[in-house]
């Protein structure tokens, strides 16, 4: 077991060095002359402009309009996407009707949906977390549905014998097992809901990080933008990481 | 049987009757959400109309395709030799698949200009993640005895790889491709969004700005088909090359 916790940390231990080592690159090949700084940057210019709007200020109020949307548009597609998706799981007829319809959706790329929505909802918040909800409820309705519907019969039996009402196998059986199912259609549905967020933000809005995507192109400076690049990346996949680690946590539950 | 067709099919033409009922009767603006038909219509003649972004494109899908894989199977066979360099560039291979690709659209504008390089480059970066990992797990899985099989009949590095190693491992990249060819897709319609001038990500953009929708709905239509059709393609793709693993 210590063998392989000190491998693991030997691991990130060596990752961290991999990213500090392509930020070293990076700045060595700008500051000898080999890349152009006018137009990527250089990691330590990015340092001095993310300090820079940090003492400012100016950048939090966006960080939170980007991530309450986000939060809105996730919370969202779980209170609607989680009971429904276990509906569909029992309920073959239902499943039937909207099966077709749900795997095109699926199909659908959510950024080519930032158009047509903010047309129709408009360029305030409420069309980005619209974007947010349809890119996060779709995976979890298909995967959260693929779940409840492989509740394995031995199961529902078992329950049965000790005389589970129906309400009580679905609440302490079906739920449960299909809860895991959910939480992986998260893990996906984070991603694109992310995406179509900052789609929606950088071609019209007047806040969000987005925005300031689409502002390093507007004469400002490659430090910036740079800098942009690599906090909004970072971000990213922060929350990415954060369901991951909330998912493998889950991990023990899963039957195998 | 028929009690199954029942459901879909109304689960397919309630919605879309719905569509156009609320849009006839102003139920929603029909600037905004023209007709089901008159969308219908337009999903028909756009490719007529605008055929050069179809193929555009579909160039840049192929190109961006190729590309994925090709780097893809190279990076993940050179990861796959030594464990210290795969922990080395694996934080720095995962904060490119975490990281929401869009943020980097402005620094391919800014370095390859508009064009058809930005969406080919974002579908790169947005799939290759998955053929390195899956390669780079696929050979490390081809068996020993394969390998010293090649080696006693004298192959060279570059020819077990080639020959022994990467065949071995095919089921495993295919997987990967499959799964990276939706975010391949996502990568080339963000692309043509922002920068490129053509291809149905940009039509989206111009109808939109021409308060066109019906157009805009025609061309994401498109996109789904697209999408649909790479998905099942890929899919069968990889069914066909499990049978053929060789171990």
């Amino acid at each position: 077991m210590s063998n392989k916790g000190s491998r693991r940390v030997g691991r990130l231990l060596l990752g961290a060095g991999g990213l500090v080592g392509f930020l070293a690159l990076w700045q060595l090949l700008v500051s000898v002359g080999l890349v152009d700084r006018g137009l990527i940057g250089s990691p330590i210019g990015a340092y001095q402009e993310g300090g820079r709007l940090f003492d400012e200020g100016k950048i939090w109020a966006d960080i939170a309009v980007t991530f309450r949307t986000l939060g809105i548009g996730l919370a969202l597609s779980l209170l609607v996407g989680a009971p429904l998706s276990v509906i569909l799981g029992r309920w073959r007829a239902g499943w039937n009707a909207v099966e077709l319809p749900l795997l095109m959706l699926n199909a659908t790329p959510t950024v080519a949906l930032v158009i047509p929505i903010i047309m129709i909802i408009g360029i305030g918040p409420n069309s980005k977390v619209a974007l947010a909800f349809i890119g996060a409820v779709i995976p979890v309705l298909v995967s959260g549905r693929a779940g409840a519907a492989a509740v394995p019969d031995a199961y529902l039996r078992a329950a049965r014998v000790y005389g589970a009402s129906r309400l009580d196998i679905f609440l302490k059986v079906v739920l449960p097992h299909s809860l895991l199912a959910v939480l992986s259609g998260t893990r996906l549905g984070v991603g694109r809901a992310l995406t179509a967020v900052l789609v929606g933000e950088m071609y019209a809005t007047q806040r969000g990080l987005g925005l300031w995507i689409s502002r390093g192109q507007n004469g400002m400076n490659a430090d910036l933008l740079a800098f942009i690049t690599l906090f909004v990346a970072a971000a990213g996949a922060c929350l990415i990481g954060a369901v991951n680690l909330l998912d493998r946590s889950f991990a023990g539950w899963r039957t195998p | 049987m028929n009690r199954r067709w029942i459901p879909r099919l109304l689960g397919l033409v309630i919605p879309f009757l719905a569509w156009e009922v609320a849009s006839r009767t102003g139920l929603m603006h029909p600037v905004f959400l023209p007709p089901f038909s008159t969308v219908l219509w337009q999903v028909v003649t756009l490719p007529g109309e605008v055929w050069p972004d179809f193929l555009s494109t579909g160039f840049e899908i192929v190109v961006s395709l190729l590309l994925t894989g090709f780097s893809g199977v190279v990076i993940g066979v050179v990861l796959a030799q030594s464990e210290k360099l795969d922990a080395l560039l694996g934080a720095l291979m995962w904060f490119f698949y975490a990281a929401p690709l869009v943020v980097f659209t402005t620094f391919f504008i800014v370095t390859l200009g508009v064009g058809p390089g930005v969406p080919i480059c974002l579908g790169i970066m947005s799939g290759i993640v998955f053929v390195i990992a899956s390669t780079r797990d696929g050979v490390r899985e081809v068996g020993k005895d394969l390998v010293n099989v090649g080696r006693v009949f004298g192959a060279n590095p570059l020819e077990l790889a080639l020959r022994i190693v990467v065949p071995a491992a095919v089921p495993m990249i295919m997987a990967g491709l499959r799964i990276g060819v939706g975010r391949v897709l996502v990568g080339v319609i963000v692309g043509e969004f922002f920068a490129s001038g053509g291809g149905l990500g940009y039509l989206i953009v111009r109808y939109g700005n021409e308060l066109d929708m019906a157009r805009v709905y025609a061309a994401v239509a498109w996109i789904v088909f697209t999408s649909i059709l790479l998905n099942t393609g890929f899919a069968r793709i990889e069914r066909s090359f499990v049978t053929w693993r060789p171990v």
